[in-house]
């Protein structure tokens, strides 16, 4: 099945978007136990 | 998502053995149509993902976010849509891949606790989501004041 294998692009787009959702997640529970 | 999806997808009705049969030539990559007839398989678990996904909850946040701030914030609408057509078509392919879900995927491989504090968190989600989507009622959009 390696048709389904990302491309090199989909895994670096795909760790940028995680990222981007993790840390404002992360914003989010900051702000609302530390005020803001 | 589905936790009751059957072991093999090829052991369903015999009425789609043919649907059946071109899926699996397209994913392994024996398929020789063209990029959309190789779609044309999975239009029908897509759109019933599609109905689950975009459901009337999104609708009413929508709205609700465009009736309180005009089209400021269409942008967050497009581009988290985007993000989550990938995180799903990547979801997707794990399993047809390994034949488990994202959740399986993280008991097989993270020690226990990490598993167990991820539960909690996932069931804190389902809880916190389903307030606003389970009703029908969007989230209050002024929750934030």
């Amino acid at each position: 099945m390696e048709v389904l294998v990302n491309h090199r692009v989909t895994t670096i787009i795909a760790s940028i978007v995680a990222g981007l959702i993790i840390s404002l997640n992360l914003f989010l529970l900051y702000q609302t136990f530390f005020g803001g | 998502m589905q936790s009751e999806t059957p072991k093999s997808a090829m052991q369903v009705g015999v009425g789609d053995a043919g649907t059946l049969r071109a899926a699996t030539e397209v994913l392994s990559g024996k398929s020789k149509k063209g990029f959309f007839c190789q779609l044309l398989p999975f239009l029908g678990p897509a759109f019933i993902a599609c109905v689950a996904y975009i459901d009337p909850g999104n609708f009413a946040t929508n709205i609700q976010g465009g009736a309180s701030f005009g089209y400021l914030l269409v942008w967050v609408s497009v581009a988290s849509n985007l993000m989550a057509m990938l995180i799903q078509t990547l979801s997707a392919k794990l399993w047809i891949a390994t034949r488990l879900n994202l959740a399986e995927m993280c008991r097989e491989h993270f020690p226990r606790p990490v598993v167990l504090c991820m539960w909690i968190l996932a069931e804190v989600v389902a809880m916190a989501k389903g307030s606003d989507g389970g009703v029908g009622e969007p989230p209050g959009d002024y929750d934030h004041r």
